[in-house]
């Protein structure tokens, strides 16, 4: 079909766990975009991922139809993941629940540098080692 | 969610590249669920160098002590990642109309008719005249809810072209509305593909929906699946790319018998010609050229026939 897009809406919604409220409702439905057939769909595809928020791209095209694509998991959950914690700090800041090197930060950073619009890796892993300290997760060497 | 609901939208305005960190600090508490960008084109865009980071509280939970909590944990943030381009970030609290999200969209999806065929909406009370022919449409993901140009050309090429019995291919069959609307004009069988994924079970469940399942069958795939259909099929549609168009002329014309039908779009404007030359260059005799805005449409037969 001669898709023809007319926007792009990105969200970061609970996996297995979207429903029309808002921002799904609010952010499709400007669009005339089915809000049911993307919250069954989407929760159908993440449903092996419940307990994580899943980033995901909304394309729609002119004839208010709709594809999506999902995308990395946020780079806390990767740092979470890479330190083997289950959760970030309890007391924000001030606890520290994990440790990943510094080679580990610049594997996440390269993930992520799509997502995070970095115009470089060392933009990237900036921000990534500043949301391990946000998390808890000490960055070691 | 069956009523209406209240909601209040939390705005905060974050520096490119840690928006992803301030959408999960907004995300504890009663938020569930983020929004980048902004709300509507009413707002202004956000300054270079910002994207807009949306959430939303349910109107229960818009109180002063869960505000002031999210705002402290934003606020928390340049402290704990220790960059000050996330100090003293813009918050909103803004709050918003009443709306039942699950069903509000479906006011802008009102039943149509292209020549004979009426496609209606699962929540439309329609009527349709005596001799259409009726098309129950859910619209979703697929392209392909008739309400582009290109879709419309289409299903008015193959109303006027399918007979009773018509053995048809669909390239590049998104929905499948063009599919099952040659099966619903009488073609004895319809094959459809699409190398979409997503686009077969959303197509099969058309067809189930419309009583022609039997009748059409849908691959994943791409002009791959026609090989062993050499000369097989009274007529072909795709509304596809003009380059895929272009590219796989010889394809088409491969597929059709002597005297088969093709109804071709999806081609823009500046790609007519081009377009045209390619399905010349492959024996394909376009004899109808419809356009509707700037997309282009090519209908013909084959030689002989």
């Amino acid at each position: 079909m001669a898709k023809e897009i007319t926007g792009k809406i990105k969200l970061q919604c609970p996996a297995g766990q979207a429903t029309p409220a808002p921002p799904v409702g609010p952010a499709l439905g400007s669009y005339g975009v089915n809000i049911a057939a993307f919250v069954k769909q989407f929760n159908d595809a993440t449903r092996a991922q419940q307990g994580l928020i899943i980033p995901v791209e909304i394309t729609v095209y002119k004839d208010r139809t709709f594809d999506f694509i999902l995308k990395s998991p946020p780079a806390s959950v990767l740092l979470k993941k890479a330190a083997g914690v289950e959760s970030g700090a309890g007391a924000v800041g001030t606890q520290i629940v994990g440790k990943v090197t510094r080679k580990q930060v610049e594997e996440i950073a390269k993930i992520k540098m799509p997502d995070l619009n970095c115009r470089d890796i060392a933009a990237a892993m900036k921000i990534v080692e500043g949301t391990a300290r946000s998390s808890g997760i000490q960055v070691e060497g | 969610m069956n009523a209406l609901s209240a909601w209040t939208e939390v705005r905060v305005l974050a520096p490119i590249g840690w928006h992803e960190l301030v959408a999960e600090t907004l995300q504890g508490g009663p938020c569930t669920s983020v929004a980048f960008g902004r709300p509507s084109l009413g707002v202004a865009a956000a300054p270079e160098g910002f994207e807009y980071v949306r959430t939303f509280l349910p109107r229960r939970d818009d109180t002063d002590a869960n505000r002031a909590r999210i705002a402290a944990r934003v606020a928390e943030l340049a402290v704990t990642t220790g960059d000050d381009a996330l100090a003293a970030l813009d918050i909103e609290f803004k709050p918003l109309p009443p709306e039942d999200y699950a069903t509000s969209w479906m006011k802008v999806w009102k039943p149509f008719r292209v020549g004979r065929l009426a496609v209606l909406s699962p929540w439309t009370q329609s009527v349709p005249r005596a001799a259409d022919v009726t098309m129950e449409l859910e619209p979703g993901a697929s392209f392909g809810s008739g309400r582009h140009a290109t879709t419309r050309m289409m299903l008015r090429a193959i109303q006027e072209r399918v007979r009773p019995g018509d053995r048809l291919v669909d390239c590049g069959t998104g929905s499948g509305i063009l599919a099952v609307a040659a099966a619903l004009f009488g073609a004895r069988e319809v094959f459809a593909f699409d190398t979409d994924p997503n686009a077969e079970p959303n197509a099969r469940e058309l067809a189930e929906r419309n009583g022609v399942a039997g009748r059409v069958r849908f691959a994943t795939g791409g002009f791959e699946l026609l090989a062993g259909h050499a000369a097989g099929f009274d007529g072909l549609a795709a509304n596809i790319y003009s380059d895929i168009l272009q590219q796989h002329a010889a394809d088409f014309r491969a597929a059709l018998r002597p005297g088969g039908w093709f109804a071709l779009s999806g081609c823009p404007a500046p790609h007519a010609a081009a377009t045209d030359r390619a399905l010349a260059a492959a024996g394909l005799d376009v004899t109808a050229r419809p356009v509707r805005g700037r997309w282009h449409s090519f209908l013909g037969v084959t030689p002989g026939g």
